[in-house]
């Protein structure tokens, strides 16, 4: 019964507002920046596949673009990062992700403050 | 020295055999969300599987029934027909997921989107089922599955803080985000109690013979071979604190994983992590699969066994052809398999009160266990079993809205 006194007031305070429902786009939107950070880095160093690193950003494409809360240019930003990627990926241009490392990493801290 | 090997057999298979989409989906996000923090709820799902697959293999040593079986006889079909429509119904899903973790596993490899893999991973799985006997699919599957040891060897590589490990021991508040953290924990709990794992764990004792001279076989395999193999999932949690946490990688796909242990092994470990998740995956998605076989054959009294050649046990074979069919359907309709693993723990955990308020009720049956009924010890932890299930499966669904 513990558990119930612990987990009920954390059910009952839980509600949606658009200024939480901002806080996780921003929350969100810095993952997967953090994401783009590291995927583009280990893609660098040939510790990750090109077709991994090509349908994550797919994927993380899509996730980002489902975030209709968040800033458009900080989203358009992003997705553009992704895009570029996506595209490298597909080239196989490992050198190209260097700096977009950098620039995901940017957004990431950009979206966390 | 046949107990010993019988035994050693037994731990391997259960290390091999732990980790499932739900374990490293639920772990891993642990882990990228909350540290070790959520390693409480790991440690009590654990401690709870190990008394309840003592119990299945126990009932079925002493009285030669599986556990849906003896919870016809006893209770009745009127009854007995609510907890096998919840089960069968959480299977399916159960069963979508697992064959979503061995697409996923083959679009990291070949970038190939997973929704296309979902048949032809059902296929495989049904030819394995349908060729091979019961040894050789258990065995092979969780022999396979020792792959994902490398999940320790991570850990070690590491070295993370113990004394902070230690500490995500005791259950703890989360910082933020409390309705998430209680959902984590929730389907932690779900994905490591699996239902379906006591009816497969039964079936395999009597497809096993097992008799009352293996109790202590049962006792060793549940207890030292579930134990280790939860050490497998509570690495994965480690690895992604280590790594995903610091990264500010939250984990909300399954595709940002497997990162977790290229950062530490590097290209191997990419590999390697593709190749945990497809055979666990795989190996839960066959017993998954053949405990619904069971669990449906045994609940209608058809002739049912593994080890029989499919023309003599047809009604058998047609289930477990059926139902990896109709899960790879739900995979190719391309529901993020991350959100069906975690929908499909949940419902786990709300089903959970129906079957195991009467197993306990059963353990506790002379007519089935004569002197071997459950101890004070047995029944004091299924209460607290029973009790925490009936709690989590209230909160369960309210969680999954707001915090899933």
């Amino acid at each position: 019964m513990k558990v119930a006194w612990l987990v009920l007031p954390a059910v009952l305070a839980a509600c949606s507002s658009p200024q939480k429902e901002a806080n996780e786009a921003r929350d969100t939107a810095a993952s997967w920046a953090s994401t783009g950070a590291v995927l583009a880095r280990e893609w660098s160093r040939g510790h990750v596949t090109d077709a991994y690193t090509r349908s994550t950003a797919r994927v993380a494409t899509e996730e980002v673009n489902k975030l209709t809360k968040l800033d458009a240019r900080a989203r358009d930003a992003q997705l553009r990062a992704w895009d570029a990627l996506e595209r490298a990926a597909e080239a196989h241009e490992p050198a190209a992700a260097a700096p977009l490392a950098r620039t995901f990493a940017a957004l990431a801290k950009k979206s966390d403050s | 020295m046949k107990n010993v090997l019988k035994i050693a057999l037994g731990i391997l298979t259960s290390i091999g055999g732990f980790l499932d989409a739900g374990a490293i989906a639920t772990s891993s996000e642990a882990g990228a969300r909350y540290g070790f923090r959520l390693l409480w709820s790991l440690a009590f799902g654990t401690l709870c599987v190990v008394f309840l697959v003592e119990m299945a293999g126990r009932l079925a040593a002493v009285s030669n029934h599986t556990v849906a079986d003896a919870m016809r006889e006893r209770f009745g079909w009127r009854f007995f027909v609510f907890p096998l429509t919840a089960e069968l119904i959480v299977d399916l899903f159960v069963i979508a997921s697992e064959i979503g973790g061995v697409c996923l596993a083959l679009q990291f490899v070949t970038g190939i989107a997973f929704r296309w893999w979902a048949f032809p991973v059902a296929l495989l799985i049904w030819l394995f089922i349908w060729s091979g006997s019961f040894s050789f699919v258990e065995d092979s599957t969780a022999i396979l599955g020792l792959v994902t040891i490398v999940f320790v060897v991570a850990v070690v590589k590491l070295h993370p803080d113990y004394h902070a490990i230690g500490a995500g021991f005791i259950p703890s508040m989360p910082p933020k985000d409390a309705p998430s953290y209680w959902f984590l924990a929730v389907s932690i709990i779900g994905a490591v109690i699996s239902p379906y794992l006591l009816y497969f764990y039964s079936s395999g004792a009597v497809e096993d013979k097992w008799t009352e001279k293996d109790l202590n076989v049962n006792r060793g395999v549940s207890v030292i071979g579930m134990g280790f193999g939860s050490l497998v999932a509570m690495a994965v949690l480690v690895v992604a604190a280590q790594t995903l946490l610091p990264a500010g990688i939250g984990s909300d796909r399954y595709e940002q994983t497997p990162l977790m242990l290229s950062m530490v092994l590097g290209k191997t470990g990419f590999y390697l992590f593709a190749a945990s998740v497809g055979i666990a995956c795989f190996g839960a998605a066959v017993e998954a699969s053949l405990s619904v076989a069971y669990l449906t054959a045994q609940s209608f009294g058809w002739t049912w066994g593994e080890d029989l050649p499919p023309k003599d046990d047809a009604r058998f074979a047609m289930v477990y052809t059926v139902f990896p069919i109709l899960a790879a359907a739900v995979t190719f309709s391309g529901i993020d398999p991350l959100k069906l693993t975690l929908f499909s723990m949940a419902l786990t955990v709300v089903i959970l009160p129906i079957l195991l308020l009467p197993m306990i009720v059963l353990m506790n049956d002379e007519k089935f266990l004569k002197s071997h009924r459950n101890g004070w010890l047995s029944n004091a932890v299924g209460v607290v079993v029973v009790v925490v299930a009936i709690v989590l499966s209230v909160v369960a669904i309210p969680l999954e809205l707001i915090g899933g």
